[in-house]
């Protein structure tokens, strides 16, 4: 049952390393000059004395899982490119659910990053003084909710993108933004002013990354985090699913 | 580019402007969506920044306004290019990557001239509004006299930042004309790479940070150094350091993109199959 889905992963680790890792490296460069000055900032704020809600230990934590599982964090699929280039057409041509297509192609899409990338800076983080093993077993239900809602999301955009007649760099520009603040995976809530913490928390995009990564470095409780998470797990599935299934009929894509 | 081109690159401006007013008017509704998510995006994309400043009192040696100043200018840097580079004209390797550089030698115009038309003046132009709203905003609070010249500065040193990505991404799309497929997303990495790190203060941070990010890979001087130039925060010396550095990123740029063009021609690229999909 389960093996169309392992062969489409396959296939698409090979799409991602078929024209040699060296390609792969810009992205991992890329990830470290965005990883440097933020955990630099974090440093000068404890050199500078300020009083911050987290520790400079959780927060250089906090950044570091961040940068390895990116990937994972806010979740990232081909759906909003297949439906400007036609291959979203397709989908609907395989014996296969549109759903375990699109999750099987994006996590071995994932797999590389993981294994050249990941792997090699989990291991090194004790060299650079970050702390790196999790503060509760629970970080492992919660990057499995986290990635799910992520998948839940994805689908949801692809639905706003056919709802607003394929403008999917529209979609994709409201949703990185809006994502990357909202779900708290580079600035944790736990230190933004006014006590937004308290409502951030509680908001869908707020399930996300930084949901996880707020419970891998241990400043927040499994009993604030998970309960949020399978809430909005449950509610953006659902809205996913059927959304899906009424806006897929409108779906018109060009291109080639 | 002859006085002829130059006159044929207004009119194409033009034109392109027209289309965008003409999209604008068509679905006005529709059209608004897109520019009020653009001005949303825009302000979230900064927005953990700033509030971290406004927590703090500031970053790095920079007070609340003076770190808004600098994501304004970030703001107006990339709200500018991607108003007047829409076309794909920012991102040179995804018009190499995907075999559509061909369809430029049929034109009857100049490469410099069809690689620079594209504008959207009305629809694509939040990011380069919102940046000068914050700049209004942080000029207005700030605790900094600012000097007289300041306006001027800032104008230059606009240009500079603009010419740096501007060459950067030929830069590297140049490794586009050798490995297309790879390579097809490769300005657009840089470009957005860029953009995110920019965000940054690097005031306080070690040389060694703070170096590469002015050099090797120059986030620093799409923000952070211009404000604080325009701030006097640097020796006289080092304020024309953007300006030497765009010269030769720009001449490096051009020396590898027409050789990269060189090769191009001789190999030729074939990514699209019979049928007329890319591969």
């Amino acid at each position: 049952m389960f093996s169309k889905y392992i062969a489409t992963a396959r296939m698409a680790v090979r799409g991602k390393t078929n024209g040699g890792v060296l390609y792969m490296f810009p992205d991992m460069a890329m990830r470290v000059m965005y990883l440097l000055p933020v955990m630099f900032i974090w440093g000068a704020f404890a050199n500078s004395g300020y009083e911050v809600e987290m520790t400079v230990s959780q927060l250089l934590s906090y950044t570091w899982v961040n940068a390895l599982l990116a990937d994972m964090m806010i979740v990232n699929t081909c759906l909003s490119a297949w439906n400007y280039d036609t291959r979203s057409m397709e989908m609907f041509t395989r014996p296969m659910s549109g759903f375990g297509q699109i999750i099987s192609g994006t996590v071995g899409e994932w797999l590389p990053m993981l294994t050249l990338f990941s792997l090699p800076m989990f291991l090194a983080a004790p060299l650079f003084g970050i702390r790196i093993l999790p503060k509760t077993v629970w970080v492992i239900p919660s990057l499995i909710l986290c990635v799910s809602l992520g998948f839940a999301f994805e689908f949801l955009f692809y639905c706003v993108t056919v709802r607003v007649r394929n403008a999917a760099w529209l979609t994709c520009v409201i949703r990185s933004a809006v994502v990357s603040f909202f779900s708290g995976t580079v600035i944790p809530f736990k230190i933004l002013p006014f006590g937004m913490d308290r409502w951030m928390d509680y908001q869908p995009f707020g399930s996300l990354g930084g949901a996880f990564l707020a419970l891998y470095v241990g400043s927040r409780e499994p009993a604030q985090i998970i309960p949020v998470q399978v809430f909005w797990n449950i509610v953006m599935w659902i809205a996913a699913v059927c959304w899906f299934r009424r806006s897929r009929e409108r779906m018109v894509s060009f291109g080639g | 580019m002859g006085k002829r081109g130059i006159k044929r690159y207004f009119e194409l401006l033009g034109i392109y402007a027209r289309m965008d007013l003409a999209s604008l008017a068509r679905d006005g509704k529709f059209m608004a969506i897109v520019i009020a998510a653009d001005l949303i995006s825009n302000i979230s994309s900064i927005s953990g920044i700033f509030l971290l400043a406004w927590k703090f009192g500031g970053i790095g040696g920079l007070d609340r306004f003076e770190v808004l100043f600098m994501l304004a200018y970030g703001n107006i840097v990339m709200g500018f290019l991607n108003m007047m580079g829409g076309c794909n004209a920012l991102f040179p390797s995804r018009i190499i990557g995907r075999g559509q550089w061909e369809h430029m030698f049929v034109m009857p115009l100049p490469y410099a001239l069809q690689l620079t038309v594209g504008i959207f003046p009305f629809t694509g132009s939040g990011s380069l509004l919102s940046g000068l709203g914050m700049l209004c905003v942080a000029v207005w609070n700030m605790e900094t006299v600012l000097p007289w010249w300041w306006p001027g500065a800032l104008l230059l040193l606009l240009l500079t930042s603009m010419v740096i990505v501007t060459a950067l991404s030929y830069l590297f799309s140049s490794l586009a004309f050798y490995a297309p497929v790879q390579c097809e997303e490769i300005s657009s990495t840089v470009v957005y790479s860029m953009e995110h790190t920019m965000t940054f203060p690097l005031s306080g941070m070690p040389f060694y940070i703070r170096y590469p990010l002015l050099s090797i890979f120059p986030a620093g001087l799409m923000a952070w150094f211009p404000t604080m130039i325009i701030l006097g925060k640097t020796t006289a010396f080092e304020t024309f350091y953007p300006a030497v550095f765009a010269l030769a990123v720009s001449l490096a740029a051009a020396h590898f993109f027409r050789k990269g063009f060189r090769y191009y021609v001789q190999k030729g690229i074939n990514r699209y199959i019979p049928g007329g999909h890319r591969s």
